[in-house]
């Protein structure tokens, strides 16, 4: 009992001491950031100042003609007309002069005409909760509407990895090179052509063939091999075998197209590595690397003294069915693509907000 | 004395994507910020308070995205919270009053009234507006470590066809964690945990050391992690993996049977927004009519496919309580299981959502004091553990480069690449290739005007790369405004980049856009250089 009330209290003193440590610490760093601030000179602050506040008002001063413009508060409503009255009064005159010589009003005109009604309505019915002097709401900003170009106009095809096992390509080809094609080849070029994409594996050399059509600019191709390297190409094949006179293989020469045989490269696109889609296991070998982060050496240490309890390992796949023997009886769990297994975090059932 | 043979470390990445509309107060999407600040940011500051006045000892990681810490600096935001509060603290006034046919509603109604009266004098009156405070104050005090993310979240796997954007998101969110936290960021949480080897060398030269991946990413490193992801991995690169631990993110998130489906917890889908008679309620949802959540929700689960009782706080807290029991028995066994193979202490990572905590699971925050008190004070042989201190104490570490991944569904990229949002990218990369253009073109500007708008143009391209929107698209929420978020951002990208190259400069257009688009006031466009 004498023990325990000793360790009871040891533990007690013990937690004092580590957050008496903590608020220490903590003044420290109160300390350090005030130094630092201090330490700050002039010039400095000035132009941090500058940098941070408000860029908005370094535009402001680039433009003294800009008004002042207030974000709307919820439930708060602009008091504020538009120019309706500085128009009308530019247009009064011409309102007369017009009525004078037709009965037919102008848009504008009628937008004033029921303008003055409704004024005159609320004039007459001051118990309306709304008036149109107060209830405009009109925000100082700008109104906007953008719509994303359908192309731009240039060559290009490009590759992105969907999974380990699918690639997205999206591609265009530029007007200027469409006339190229054209110039050498005949206006008829895209009709005695078609496309395609020529997907390359750099790891294991190997190329073959997508065909693919003109009402495209995007694809998703399936490939066999992941963690490799691909490059698409974009190109167009003659539907039959060409035969070129003097003066288009002058043009091929001069424009500098790629044409082999009944195939014209028209593009290539970046180099891609997929991603892995499995454990690797006969990538580990009997020495695994190890490096001291702090200090950057590296070691090599046998495999078989990592590995508390097993007598020898052969391969890791023995070690990982012991450590992840419990996710194993998971019918979810998939050790060759457990991250589909646990994280619903972009899947309909998401724990985000959106 | 207990017998440490293994750690736990938790990340809770806070993440919203920018939302800020100077120029109307009828956007929902605000509202996301304004829940998640008095459903999750509040409670876990409270609950690390009550940890800190208790003298228990824990350790936690925690993203704060730029885009949050700016929208959390957000004078506009911060006074239109205010409002969101005063008028749910109203709506709470009247609940007291048409709850009166039950007892238990009633009582509820009252909770809820405290709740969002406290959240204002919390936010007002100790925190001055200014949540980003509190939480430095727990990094101050050395119990949480705060990491930083990309600057707009932007998913590195599909931007770094040209690395310098990358290389930009990766900048800007180091500098945005400087300016707030006043020191370098150890630690990433890469967008979407998003990792491709090309990243490396960028998040090497702004000193980040080590980034949070899914399971596989380490899992199906090359060569194979001898640890599988209950170790680090570090890359060629220096840089350090930290893999998400697959049974403990179960446990919390399996929808299944998952710790946030207890019977005892609020139930989520039952909220007097949907609930109380239309014309009561106007005035509270959205300006259009729509029915939206209020937050005041006074159902629990109860069970499958039945009737929903109402909410006792007391038993959710026994939940709660009982859970975190389960919670800390499983690591423990899973330790010593572990511990028994290993040369290092095993580590076992649980990233997830902040969001989860509080919004999704009401209950959350209070189960995280409650086993943080566990963990230290009961017989268990773990500790809390930050990703910074298991590197300081243990960095021999097995040389690895982690496997392309996301923490996405699939684990791949396949939910912000497909064939309802594929559209955007060739966009997005265009707009990333101007922006290095006008870098080259107008390099260390002197003019004012142009260098302003060169900046603006950073600010649209960073914005228009957020990963949210097409995380939305796909996930048919509200893919009217990211579909116009995309827009938007690009169009006035594009605008701007014809006009800088034009040497026409609209600058009331300017002036427009950058009160709209004001995210990162210090950017500086010359990091696409």
């Amino acid at each position: 009992m004498p023990n325990k009330k000793i360790d009871d209290e040891e533990k007690v003193l013990k937690k004092e001491k580590t957050w008496v440590e903590k608020k220490v610490l903590a003044k420290n760093v109160q300390n350090v950031d005030e130094t630092l601030t201090n330490k700050k000179d002039e010039s400095t602050k000035i132009k941090e100042t500058s940098k941070q506040n408000d860029f908005k008002d370094i535009l402001k001063k680039e433009l003294p003609k800009i008004k002042e413009k207030k974000a709307l508060p919820k439930n708060k409503v602009n008091k504020e007309l538009p120019k309706t009255k500085a128009k009308e009064k530019k247009l009064l005159p011409k309102i007369k002069e017009k009525n004078i010589l037709s009965n037919e009003l102008s848009e504008e005109q009628k937008d004033l005409k029921l303008l003055d009604r409704i004024k005159e309505f609320f004039k007459r019915n001051p118990d309306k909760t709304s008036s149109l002097d107060e209830n405009i709401e009109q925000s100082d900003y700008l109104p906007e509407y953008y719509d994303l170009p359908y192309r731009y106009n240039e060559t290009v095809v490009k590759i992105l990895a969907q999974t380990p096992k699918r690639l997205f390509i999206y591609w265009d080809i530029a007007d200027s090179d469409i006339e190229k094609y054209r110039k050498a080849f005949g206006e008829d070029f895209f009709e005695k052509t078609y496309p395609v994409l020529l997907v390359h594996n750099e790891e294991l050399n190997y190329t073959y063939e997508i065909p693919i059509n003109d009402f495209a600019n995007s694809w998703y191709i399936d490939i066999k091999d992941s963690k490799n390297k691909y490059t698409v190409q974009l190109g167009r094949k003659f539907k039959e075998y060409p035969k070129f006179v003097k003066e288009t293989q002058q043009i091929i020469q001069e424009e500098n197209i790629n044409l082999q045989n009944d195939y014209i490269e028209i593009v290539s696109s970046n180099t891609l590595e997929v991603p892995n889609d499995h454990v690797l296991f006969e990538n580990l070998n009997q020495y695994v690397l190890y490096r001291n982060v702090k200090t950057k050496e590296e070691n090599k240490k046998d495999i078989t003294t990592l590995v508390n309890g097993i007598a020898k390992v052969y391969n890791v796949y023995d070690l990982y069915k012991i450590i992840y023997k419990d996710e194993m009886n998971n019918v979810m769990f998939d050790l060759n693509n457990p991250g589909s297994a646990g994280n619903p975090s972009s899947s309909m059932t998401s724990s985000r907000f959106l | 004395m207990k017998n440490i043979k293994g750690y736990v470390s938790f990340i809770l990445h806070a993440h919203l994507p920018y939302i800020h509309h100077p120029e109307s107060k009828d956007y929902l999407e605000e509202e996301w910020l304004f829940e998640a600040i008095s459903e999750c940011y509040i409670p876990l500051l409270l609950n690390f308070q009550k940890l800190e006045e208790e003298k228990v000892d824990f350790r936690l990681t925690m993203t704060m995205t730029p885009p949050l810490l700016n929208m959390l600096d957000n004078k506009l935001l911060q006074e239109r919270y205010i409002e969101y509060l005063e008028k749910h603290i109203e709506l709470c006034e009247k609940e007291t009053e048409r709850t009166t046919y039950d007892e238990r509603c009633n009582k509820l109604s009252y909770y809820y009234l405290d709740r969002y009266k406290n959240d204002l004098h919390i936010y007002k009156d100790v925190y001055k507006c200014n949540l980003i405070t509190g939480f430095k104050h727990f990094q101050d005090i050395g119990v949480l470590e705060i990491i930083t993310c990309g600057a707009t979240h932007g998913y590195f796997p599909i931007l770094y066809v040209n690395e310098k954007t990358v290389r930009a998101q990766i900048a800007i969110g180091v500098n945005c964690y400087k300016k707030y936290f006043g020191k370098q960021p150890r630690g990433i949480w890469l967008p979407e945990c998003g990792y491709v080897p090309e990243a490396d060398k960028y998040l090497r030269e702004f000193g980040i050391e080590y980034v949070i991946t899914e399971t596989h990413g380490v899992l199906y490193a090359d060569p194979t992690p001898i640890y599988g992801n209950y170790a680090p991995i570090v890359s060629s690169d220096n840089i350090v993996a930290f893999a998400r631990d697959i049974e403990s993110s179960q446990q919390v998130w399996s929808s299944i049977n998952g710790y946030p489906g207890d019977y005892n917890y609020r139930e989520f889908y039952r909220d007097i927004g949907y609930d109380a008679p239309y014309d009561y309620i106007k005035p509270y949802i959205a300006t259009n009519g729509v029915r939206v959540n209020t937050g005041i929700k006074y159902h629990r689960i109860t069970g499958k496919d039945c009737e929903k009782d109402y909410y006792d706080v007391q038993w959710a807290k026994d939940s709660a309580e009982r859970q975190a029991g389960h919670f800390l028995n499983c690591r423990t066994a899973q330790i010593e299981n572990l511990s028994s193979y290993m040369h290092v202490p095993p580590i076992v990572v649980c990233p997830y959502d902040a969001e989860l905590y509080g919004h999704w699971w009401y209950e959350g925050p209070y189960w995280l004091y409650i086993l943080f008190k566990k963990i230290y004070y009961d017989e268990c042989n773990f500790k809390l553990i930050t990703p910074s201190e298991y590197i300081d104490n243990f960095p021999n570490i097995q040389v690895s480069t982690p496997c392309r991944s996301s923490w996405g569904a699939n684990g791949y990229s396949e939910v912000w690449l497909n064939q309802t949002n594929d559209y955007a990218h060739r966009h997005l990369h265009k707009a990333g290739d101007r922006m290095c253009e006008l870098a080259w073109l107008y390099p260390n500007e002197g003019d004012t005007l142009r260098r302003q708008a060169l900046n603006q143009c950073a600010r649209e391209l960073v914005l228009a790369q957020s990963s949210d929107w097409l995380f939305i698209i796909t996930n048919g929420t509200m893919v009217e405004y990211a579909h116009k978020a995309i827009k938007d951002h690009i169009g006035r990208f594009t605008k701007l980049y014809y006009q800088i190259k034009k040497d026409k400069i609209d600058a009331e257009y300017l002036y427009d856009i950058a009160q709209k688009d004001d995210i990162f006031p210090e950017i500086d466009y010359m990091i696409y250089y």
